[in-house]
């Protein structure tokens, strides 16, 4: 578990073409809810492709192209993975 | 449902997430036999249609596209309501093979409800393209359920989709799919809530759905066993529900862990590094640099091709329509006193004549719009303009509500229904009128040159860009007092890139174009006719009608903004519509001197114009937008607000520009 904790980390913070695993998720349920609908998940598998630190961000999920909001995203906590 | 023995209606809901071509099918399916209208107490449409096939009548029901059947969106909430109060004998649910995993979230929830279903796999070739390899007979076993490869498009398995789903409507009994359990971390407390609400939740909503909704946290559904349960169960539910508030997250966890598994053994992906034609496509479109070109280019050539084309049409209408219209009706109405032959020539004529001479703008306005829309294109535009959206504190997805407001204000304020926060969603009503519609297009197209002469082309460009300024800084301050510390979540689905269908372009315009007859036409129509009457009447000339008189007494204003009576009352009958503003300076001022042309260059000088140009673009919304921002705000409060806001906005651009230009005059000297 702490090795895990140490590489959890907001998903806004990743650059583009990082794969990471969605391991949990903050802010209220209805945007937990809403994300759960587009398939993120815990356990999710997301690949970032556009990130440009500033304004929305856009990945991919179970073959799905998300654009997401810089407060959303960082409320998504990741592992990467590669 | 309507079962007599000999001619039994078998109702089918078709069922899908958005974005997964449900409509085409609707449409293949239904043919022009379909009926639209709006879910009852909603603002969604609901559309059904009814059809024999091999001699059973068949009525379908196209359920609002949909991620899942939360509470969360008001389509999840009218299809969740529709299922399990009326429900249909047999669910078609569409999904998107190309992105089969997240698709099947929606039959996921689906399998809770009692009805059987029938799984449609359209899109085939897209995720055949993108070297997925799906077996549909191995999903099919998996599922426990029938399942169709479809491409929709080409209409291939749209026929099969229909007989099989026929097939289980007419044995129901033969369902049993495999269904979805929860995880064990969560087992024991969905058995003791429906412990809880054993015997007291009502037919229609079954006991199992109910506990599986209240785990998830579903408000809604929350409010209503709150009324079931005795205070003292509901207590131990509430308690129960704190304890366990991340259970969101682990029954859709459970769903998606379980289509996982239903897919594994159906669905071959293909090794890594795939590049897509929708990957190709965006690395130009969402490029940092290059996608805001593409965007400008893209708004450019709206446009570019909505005026080059629609003017023409619109002069065509008016010389070889209205025109002998007119003169018809004069001439046939000879025999009765001048006025009436003039009414309905000039008034009720010349109003439909305004009404209509809009409509070939607005169809190519929004055909291009609904072809950028079904291509796929405009959820990157929501996507790229999110940052700017944000100095007002809305995100990307309202700007495509404005957008359309380059059209017609009336669709603006009604597509603002696409933002799902109710404060985002008032902002976005609030903004609209001030986003340039085609009639003040038309209105700056027609007047400038006449004004500004050689000048007109880049004055217009800065009355538009003044337009724009004028609603970033009304969006800014909104959104740093009345609207301070709302901010909404942005999650949006960018669709896969697809070949558009000129079918539900042709819908989409239709829609749009037959709101604004509805809604605008006949306000329009009616409010003109009035201001006619006020015009004509008493008699004699316009000068001394009582639409001279009343301008005369707001004149004191007007001359603020450097405005004459004539001036001031073009822009207030301006409030009808905006095209009116040509109109009416048309009737006061040809009869003072000779042509318009040379009337209003010999009146009105070139700070007046500017003042005058300026607060017709700032004025305040047409009367049909008026409505409609009454219709779906629901608040006379917000409505009369905007009119005050853009009044004084209007009011006050006006006089900056006029006593600005004076100042400047007066220095310069003009010739």
């Amino acid at each position: 578990m702490r090795s895990s904790a140490r590489l959890e980390s907001p998903l806004d913070q990743l650059n583009p073409g990082v794969h990471a695993i969605v391991r949990a998720m903050r802010g209220d349920r209805e945007l937990q809810r809403r994300l759960t609908l587009l398939g993120l998940v815990r356990g999710t598998v997301v690949e970032v492709l556009q990130n440009r630190r500033h304004g929305a961000m856009l990945v991919r999920a179970r073959d799905t192209l998300i654009a997401l909001g810089r407060e959303e995203a960082r409320n998504i906590l990741v592992e990467t993975t590669a | 449902m309507s079962a007599k023995a000999d001619v039994r209606v078998l109702t089918v809901a078709l069922a899908g997430q958005p974005n997964v071509g449900k409509s085409t099918i609707f449409n293949m399916l239904t043919g022009l036999s379909q009926h639209v209208g709006n879910w009852p107490g909603k603002t969604v449409e609901r559309r059904e249609g009814v059809f024999s096939s091999n001699g059973a009548l068949i009525r379908i029901v196209d359920l609002p596209g949909t991620y899942g059947l939360s509470a969360t969106s008001e389509e999840g909430r009218i299809a969740r309501d529709y299922l399990i109060k009326e429900p249909p004998d047999v669910v078609v649910i569409v999904a998107n093979a190309a992105a089969i995993e997240r698709n099947l979230y929606l039959l996921a929830e689906l399998l809770a409800l009692p009805t059987p279903l029938v799984l449609g796999l359209n899109m085939m070739d897209v995720a055949t393209a993108q070297k997925l390899r799906i077996a549909p007979h191995v999903l099919e076993a998996a599922l426990g359920l029938p399942v169709v490869p479809l491409v929709a498009s080409r209409n291939q398995g749209v026929a099969e989709l229909l007989a099989t789903a026929v097939q289980l409507a007419q044995k129901p009994e033969t369902f049993h799919p495999t269904r979805p359990e929860i995880g064990e971390r969560h087992k024991h407390i969905l058995a003791e809530l429906r412990t809880l609400l054993n015997l007291r939740v009502p037919l229609p909503y079954q006991t199992e759905w109910i506990a599986l909704k209240l785990l998830e946290g579903d408000t809604e559904i929350s409010a209503l066993a709150q009324a079931w349960l005795p205070d003292r169960d509901w207590r131990r539910v509430a308690t129960l529900l704190a304890q366990h508030e991340d259970a969101v997250l682990d029954v859709a966890g459970g769903r998606y862990a379980w289509i996982v598994r239903m897919i594994a053994a159906a669905v071959e992906r293909p090794p890594l590094g795939q590049i897509g034609l929708t990957e190709r496509i965006d690395r130009f479109a969402l490029h940092p640099v290059g996608g805001m070109l593409v965007l400008l280019a893209v708004f450019g050539l709206t446009f570019w091709f909505t005026f080059t084309l629609g003017t023409p049409v619109q002069a065509f209408l008016e010389r070889h329509v209205i025109t002998p219209l007119q003169a018809g009706a004069i001439a046939a109405l000879a025999f009765a006193p001048p006025w009436v032959g003039q009414f309905v020539a000039n008034g009720v004529l010349g109003g439909a004549g305004l009404v209509i001479t809009f409509v070939p703008l607005l169809i190519f306005f929004y055909a291009t719009f609904g072809f950028l829309e079904d291509t796929g294109y405009l959820a990157r535009v929501a996507y790229l303009m999110d940052r700017f959206m944000h100095c007002f504190g809305l995100h990307g997805k309202s700007l495509l509500p404005l957008f359309m407001g380059f059209g017609c204000n009336v669709p603006a304020v009604m597509g603002a229904r696409v933002i799902e926060s109710g404060s985002g969603r008032l902002l976005t009503i609030l903004l609209a009128p001030l986003v340039p519609c085609s009639a003040r297009l038309a209105v700056l197209a027609f007047l400038t040159p006449l004004f500004f002469g050689r000048h007109a082309p880049w004055v217009s460009a800065a009355l538009v860009a003044l337009n724009i300024a004028v609603l970033a800084a009304v969006g800014i301050v909104l959104h740093h007092t009345l609207f301070r510390g709302e901010r909404v979540a942005f999650i949006m689905e960018l669709p896969l890139y697809h070949r558009p269908s000129p079918r539900s372009i042709a819908l989409f315009v239709w829609n749009n174009v037959s709101a604004f007859l509805r809604k605008a036409g006949t306000m329009i129509l009616i409010v003109a006719t009035i201001v006619w009457v006020l015009g004509y009447f008493p008699g004699a000339d316009i000068e001394h009608s009582y639409l001279a008189r009343f301008g005369q007494v707001v004149e004191p204003v007007g001359s603020l903004l450097g405005l004459d009576w004539r001036l001031t009352v073009a822009l207030l009958t301006s409030f009808v519509a905006k095209e009116n503003a040509i109109a009416t300076l048309g009737v006061l001022y040809k009869s003072s001197s000779g042509s318009l042309v040379e009337a209003l260059s010999t009146f009105v000088t070139p700070a007046s114009a500017l003042s005058f140009m300026v607060a017709t673009m700032l004025f305040i919304p047409c009367i049909a937008t008026v409505a409609v921002m009454h219709q779906e705000t629901r608040s006379w409060r917000w409505t009369c607000f905007s009119v005050a806001l853009s009044l004084v906005i209007a009011l006050l651009a006006g006089m900056a520009i006029y006593q600005g230009a004076i100042w400047i005059g007066g220095s310069v000297r003009h010739a």
